[in-house]
Parts: C-alpha cells; structure tokens; sequence
C-alpha cells in the first residue's frame, strides 16, 4: 500500500513538473525608416500595429524618439503596419505583409526595419453629415439631410464608382451584426448608392468637397417653405431615383447610381434621424457583379425575416466611416478598425445642427481635416454649414 | 443507417440465447454483480475470473425523458432516449467471458451551442448559435475473456467499439460520425489472499462534424467554440468539415485483499492522450491540437458478515489538458507546412470522493435495506492564453448525496424502494485576467465573448441546486427473471434565478438469465 502511495505520488509530480510553459513569447525590435525627403519625424507619436494573420490577435506599440518599437508578441505570422496623421495633415505610413516570428530560430533576431511612405492615396473623408432635421412650422421637418466628402489630401482623387451608404441596422438597438459576427465584412443597411462615371469624369481637387442630399431643393422656400431649414438645390449631388417616388430633386443636380436597394416599396430614403453610421466604399474593379452575387449578401442575424440579405461590403474596401449613433450609451455598429469611437448630437432631436470634423490647420492653402479614425475625438457639432452660407 | 439496425438486431438476439443458469436464482440484478465482485469495474479483463458464478445475462430496454437544462443552453431543453442492451457474464471451464452490446437512441429538442458528440474534444469544438432538433443514434459492442495459465497467473483481454451518429434538422446542420475502438489487455497474479493486475489501455477515437447550410434563403455563421464563452465565427454560407482524431495509451494497477470479513481493492490509472484537428486532409490544414494526461485512484473498503455489509470508497482524480493552435504556413503548392504549435489554453481537474454503504443483508444477495451517501469535491481552472494576458476562471464544487433502498420480499417476487436526495454547490471567479509579463500590453484579441454563454456555464457549474430521485424496481422469479423500474429524477436551482429546473422520468424492463 505504501509502495503503491508512493508511485503515485511520484507519478502527479513527474506530470505536474512537465507542464507547458505559458510564457511563449518572441521579442520583436522594428525599426522605421523615414521616406525619402524626411531625416527625422516624430516617431514618439507613430504607433506600429502588429497583426497575427492567422488568429487576428493585434499588438500595438508607440516608438521611440528614435523610431524603434520593440514588442513581445507570442509566436506566429503576423503583419506589421504603422499610420500617423501629423497635426499638418501628413500621413506617414508603411506595412510589411508578412512575418514569420517562430520560436526556436536559433540565433538572436535581427532589428527589421519598415519603411515610411507619405500617404498619396485616397485621402476621402466624410467632412458633414447633417441628418437630425430641424423644427418645422407644425411639425419636425426631416426632409433636409445631406453629406459632405473632402478631399483631405494633396492629390485630386476622383469619385467615379465609389459607393456610400448607412451600416445596418440603421436604428438605436445593439447591432446583431456586431453581436453574432466577426465583422470582417460591413453590412449596407437597405440601399447603396454609387457616383456614376467612367473612371475620371468627377475630379475632386485637393481642398475640394462634394455634397450629397437626400432632397435636393429649397427647402427654405417654394413649395416647402421651412424657415429653420436649409437650401439644397445647389448642391452637387441628390440621392434620387425614378423608383423613389417622393424624393426630390432640382435640375441640374446630378443624381446618384442606385446600385443596390433591398426594399423596393420604400418610396423615399432618409438617413437615420437617430444617427447614421455612413461609410464610403470601393466596390473594386466589377461593383455591378459584385452587388448581384448573392456570395455577397447575409440575412441579418437572428432575424425573423430571414429573406432580406444585406449587401456585405469587405471592411478594408472602407475608404472612410464615421460611427454617428443616438447617444453615448448607444452601441456601436463597426469594429474599432473603421472607427474607434462614436459621435453623437447631444440634446434634441431636430435642431438644425449636424457632426462635422475638426480642422487641424492648413496646408498650401487648403484646409486639413481631423482624421485619427476615432470620431469621438475627430467629430464636434454644429450648425448644418450649408444653413450658414 | 438501416443496413446497421438490422445486423445489429440479429447480433443482439444472439447474445441473449444463453443456456439454462442456476446462478440467476439468487442474483436479483447486474448491480449485486458488481457489488461482489469489485474487479469488474477496473480496467482489468483479468477481473472477470474472480466471479463467483457461472452464468448471468441481463437483456434490457429503457426510455427516458428529460427536460430542462439548468440554464446551460448547450444542453438540450429536452432529450428522449431509448436504449436496448445486453450483457453477459459467462464462464465455460476454466475461461470467463464478457459480452455486451447495447444501442441508443436520443432524440433532442432545442440543441444549439454544441456541434460535437460528449465532451470528448478538448481544442476547439464546432458548434452554432440556432437551436433546433437533432437525432443521435450510439451503437455499442463489448468483449472480453480472462484465462488461468498457471496455478497463480491470468491473462485477459478486452475490446470494445462504439459508433455514434449524429444529424440536426435545422441550419446550419451539423451531421456528425463518431467512432471509438478501445483494446485492453491484462494480467493477474493470486497468491493466497492477495491479486494483483496490470493492463495496458489503447483507443482511438475519431468524429467528423459536417456544416452546412442547405436552405437557399438562410446562411447562418458556424462558430468555433474556445474557452470561456469566447467564439471565433468560421463561414457564412461555405460547408465546414472538420475532422478529429484522438489517441489514448494507458495502464492500470490492482490491488485485491481479502481476510476474513474484510475485502480491500485499489486501483491507479494513468493516461495520455493525443488529440488533432484538420479542416484540410489533402492540403495538411491544421486547426488545433491536445495533449492531456489524466490519473485515478480509487479504492475500496468492505466488511462483510452474513447479516450486513459496510463499503467505504475513495477516489481521487486529476486530469491535465494543454490545448495548442498550430503554427504553420502555406507552402507555393498550396499545401500547409507546421513550424511548431502555440499553448492556447489549458484545463486542470481534480476530483475527490468519498462514499460510505451501509447494506442489511436478507443473504448474501439480496439486502433487506440499503443506506448510500457520499461527498465530493471538485475544482478546475481553465485558462485561455494571448501572451501577454491569460484569462481564468478557477471554480469549485461541493456535493452531498444520500439514498435509501428498501427492499420487500413478495411471494416469488421482490420490491425495491428508493428514495434520495443530493445537494451541491459551488464557487469560483468567472474571469480573470492577469499578465505572464508586467509593462506590456493586452493585445487586442480576435475572438468575440458570448457572455450570456460565460455566465451560464459559470452558473451550472456553481450555482447551488438541490435534487431529489426515487425509483421502484419490481422483479419477478418465476416462471423467469424478470424485472421493471420506473424512476423520477428531479433537479432544481435556486428560486431567485430564473433557470429551467431539470426533470427526469425514465421506465425500464429486462429479463434476467
């Protein structure tokens, strides 16, 4: 019996001692590399983001004055990226798609350094959404909402066959999109509308910006004669459609491409009076394809009607998002990846105001935009700019 | 499926034509088998010659139905079960023979959170978040023999095979097969009053879980289940077909004492295991991998007089589960290279149990009355790792149980009466987090926490319930053994937590041979 206690015990101990251990890590020193033209930059603010390819799991670390970030990661093949906005409006940034951190590489490993590009790409943000409405004579007068675009960057960027449109669910209750799915692809909540044009036929210049309304009149005067609200009939573009038989539209306003609608007895559209979360997207090279694939189309979660499917649009085909919600309780409708915070209109509905970015300052004469992909600090509210001018 | 019920019916007819027993006059059921022979119940075959009798055969069919799922939603909300077996101790001169064979039936309701069959799988288990009903049908086959081949040593061997097959009926659909084949060879040796054994202990187990989703208008995701209620979402509208292999290798020891009145029997057990996953055979996709070892030791105190029994038993377990993510990448020809494995979470188990019985004995087989209670303690500690945070959720378990059986002497027949209760409780922390190393950071992890599926499970496992069963067996000597026994079963959470309470009513009916 004491034998038999004793090889048991010796037994648990032997096992016990070979337990794996739980500190699997790889130290990963990497180094940025300014671009060409630039000797120094303020690397203490530039934050590099290491991805793990495979699970997903996201590292993250400021750098030294010198430029270096030096990170213990667990093993495995991750990418590395860095994004920096300056206060001037630059965006510095570089990726390397692929490495392999493995244990049991043998020798020390090396600095890997990444190189730093000024951003010369799509720098299209969502400047003004003006979606609350203002007080009517009788009643709230929702009529007048519309979005501005911005070209933020120092290249003309053209908007021919980008896509817009509100991320579902359009109203205030937790999205079951966020709560049942990986979000690797963003839902378009009932219509997607498109900027028609070939490839460079509607340039918007540095500095530039481009207005979108959902009713494209003058809704101060003629026959909707709305003191408090605002006139629309100059603006660039309108979300109007034939199959949309109470929207307006002034002449000479050019309508946008109604590239996808799930409701065909909607009669009107409306951006969410509560907040809209609206993002502006590429659809790549085949956007027509693309949106009649049904690959590309879920039920929302959970849902009792489980035959009207989504447009999902791949979160990094995402140029701009801004998370516009109800309240600072509301819940979130994207990842942190497309915004890491959220606005919102404090106080009543209906008052006339709308969320705008912050300026940052200017460059060669063209204002710069607050873009930091957090909206909680990039956005402040106003006065609907257009009622101003 | 069919072609399998028929073969399975025929093997099961056989195994009950048994010759004439005289031993079947005195055993009133398979439980006073196991009662005097305590070597049945180890993982020795060799076991099987220290019966003391020649012949006796169970053949046996129940149903039962359960509702409820104490609020653990990967439970079904109800479940009916029918089951035919049969089992078989025979011994034809000097060779001792076992046989068994058994199938099952289950049909669930409001089965989601659980794609797998039992708990078998360690890694990451498949599962869905839509309930619906599912059908599960377990086929099983058991043999064994045990030889004298010297005045003092024996040898023995056991296998066993176990099929399971399993569909849901709503999307997405998981149909499952599982397959067990366990073999276990043994050896005894006797001098005087002692016994002693050795055997060794393979398996091999394997299930492939298929998803899909067959309606044209729904594409529901399926989820990849981790540790503490936390998910990673596979597809939407693609199939997934995993496969799981398991690998187990142990070995035991016994221990057997008799003198006078006193019976003594322990047992160690100890084994590893190995377990992989694949989602790609034929491009070597790996999904996870386990490594576990387990150990049990129990023994066994009995005082026997004519007039009445006392059995006390204790047992310890403890069970080790490292459960890793593979590390590997694709090569130009698009097959999977592995470049090592990452610990992803681990479990630890251990178990402690203390029964006492106290039986007043009509004879040596029958008791007139039966008192039967018991302690045990639980505790286990999962933990889920993304260097530099781990995440834990260490939980406990107290449980007291006690049953007592009555037995009736009716003219060529007996009456048992049971009645018990039991009441458990637990503790613990839900979720932990700490960090492997102080000043860096917690990555942002890629999985989403489900944490109505954290708290519930939390909940099972430590809220206070308490229960109650009672049960009548009616057997019957003449013209044959025969005998039928209805039970209930009941189990309830507290009534401030509004929980589904469990609920079990079950009728069994067998013949003895």
């Amino acid at each position: 019996m004491k034998k038999v206690s004793y090889l048991l015990l010796v037994l648990i101990l032997a096992l016990a001692s070979c337990s794996e251990s739980e500190d699997q890590s790889y130290s990963v020193h990497i180094q940025l590399l300014p671009p060409d033209g630039y000797t120094t930059l303020p690397y203490e603010e530039m934050e590099v983001t290491l991805t793990n390819k495979d699970q997903g799991t996201v590292y993250s670390l400021h750098c030294s004055s010198t430029g270096q970030a030096s990170l213990d990661v667990e093993p495995g093949y991750y990418s590395a990226s860095v994004h920096h906005q300056t206060n001037a409006g630059l965006i510095f940034s570089g990726r390397i798609e692929s490495l392999a951190l493995l244990p049991d590489q043998g020798e020390a490993p090396d600095i890997i350094e990444l190189p730093l590009s000024q951003a010369k790409t799509n720098a299209l943000v969502i400047k003004e959404i003006y979606f609350g409405g203002c007080k009517g004579y009788y009643e709230n007068y929702q009529a007048d909402q519309y979005i501005t675009l911005y070209n933020n960057s120092d290249q003309t960027i053209y908007l021919d066959g980008l896509c817009v449109g509100v991320v579902d669910p359009g109203n205030n209750l937790e999205s079951p999109w966020m709560a049942y799915t990986e979000m690797k692809r963003i839902p378009v909540n009932d219509l997607t509308w498109q900027f028609p044009g070939s490839g460079k036929e509607y340039p918007l210049a540095p500095g530039e910006e481009t207005t979108i309304a959902t009713n494209a009149v003058d809704h101060t005067g003629g026959e909707f004669q709305h003191a408090n609200s605002v006139d629309l009939s100059g603006v660039d573009w309108g979300f109007w459609d034939v199959s949309l038989e109470r929207q307006n539209i002034t002449a000479g306003v050019k309508p946008m491409t109604l590239l996808a609608n799930l409701n065909p007895l909607l009669v009107m559209y409306a951006l969410p009076v509560n907040g809209p979360t609206f993002m502006v997207f590429s659809l790549q090279d085949s956007p027509e394809e693309y949106v009649l694939d049904p690959e590309n189309r879920e039920p929302r979660p959970n849902a009792s009607n489980q035959e009207k499917r989504y447009l999902m649009v791949p979160k990094e085909w995402v140029i701009d998002c801004i998370e516009c919600v109800k309240d600072a309780n509301s819940p979130k409708r994207v990842p942190n990846e497309l915004d890491n915070g959220k606005c919102y209109i404090p106080g009543d509905r209906y008052s006339g105001r709308s969320i705008i970015r912050k300026k940052t300052g200017t460059t060669d004469g063209r204002t710069v935009y607050q873009d930091t992909n957090n909206s909680a600090e990039d956005i402040e509210v106003t006065t609907a700019t257009l009622k101003t001018k | 499926m069919r072609s399998r019920e028929v073969l399975f019916g025929f093997l099961f007819s056989l195994s009950t034509m048994v010759s004439a027993q005289t031993d079947t006059l005195h055993i009133p059921s398979i439980r006073e088998i196991y009662k005097h022979n305590n070597w049945l119940a180890a993982n020795n075959p060799v076991g099987l010659s220290f019966n003391r009798f020649r012949s006796f055969s169970v053949a046996e069919a129940g149903y039962s139905y359960h509702n409820g799922n104490l609020g653990n939603v990967s439970i079904p909300a109800s479940t009916s079960i029918y089951s035919v077996y049969s089992e078989s101790f025979q011994t034809v001169n000097k060779v001792s023979l076992y046989g068994k064979i058994g199938y099952t039936q289950y049909q669930n309701g409001e089965q989601n959170w659980n794609g797998m069959t039992g708990d078998h799988w360690q890694a990451i288990n498949l599962c869905d978040s839509i309930s619906g009903k599912q059908r599960s049908e377990q086929y099983q086959l058991a043999a064994g023999f045990s030889l004298p081949v010297h005045q003092h040593w024996l040898l023995g061997a056991k296998a066993a095979y176990q099929v399971q097959l399993t569909a849901k009926d709503i999307d997405p659909r998981n149909k499952n097969q599982w397959m067990e084949w366990q073999f276990t060879p043994g050896m005894g040796y006797m001098y005087r009053d002692l016994q002693l054994g050795a055997s060794f202990l393979y398996t091999h187990r394997k299930e492939t879980v298929n998803y899909q989703n067959m309606g044209s208008h729904t594409a529901y995701p399926v989820l990849a289940a981790y540790p503490l209620g936390n998910f990673k979402t596979l597809s939407v509208g693609e199939n997934v077909n995993w496969y799981y292999i398991g690998r187990e290798v142990g070995g035991s020891l016994q221990l057997g004492f008799n003198r006078g009145p006193f019976k003594l029997f322990q047992e160690v057990d100890g084994s590893v295991i190995n377990q992989a996953i694949e989602s790609n055979r034929v491009q070597n996709r790996k999904e996870g991998e386990s490594n576990i070892w387990q150990i049990d030791y129990k023994g066994k105190l009995q005082r026997v007089s004519p007039l009445f029994r006392h059995e006390w038993v204790w047992q310890a377990t403890f069970g080790h589960v490292n459960n890793y993510d593979p590390l590997q990448h694709q090569t130009e020809s698009d097959t999977w290279q592995s470049d090592g494995k990452l610990l992803r979470s681990t479990r630890r188990t251990s178990r402690y149990a203390l029964t006492y019985e106290y039986d007043q004995l009509r004879d040596a087989w029958h008791p007139r009355f039966s008192i039967f209670s018991g302690i045990s303690y639980y505790q286990a500690e999962s933990a889920l790792l993304f260097y530099p945070a781990k995440f834990t959720q260490p939980i406990h378990r107290f449980t007291v149980h006690a049953t007592f059986v009555r037995n009736f002497l009716l003219p060529n027949a007996l009456l048992d009466l049971s009645f018990g209760g039991q009441y458990g409780k637990g503790g613990g922390s839900i979720l932990d987090e700490k960090q492997l190393q102080s000043g860096e950071n917690t990555p942002e992890i890629p999985l989403w926490q489900n944490r109505n599926r954290l708290q519930q499970v939390f909940d099972y496992e430590t809220m206070s319930r308490w229960g109650m069963n009672a049960s009548i067996t009616y057997t019957r000597s003449v013209p044959f053994s025969w005998f039928i026994r209805a039970g209930v079963n009941f189990e309830r959470m507290p009534q401030y937590v509004i929980r589904e309470n469990f609920q079990k009513i079950e009728v069994h009916t067998g013949l003895l041979f």
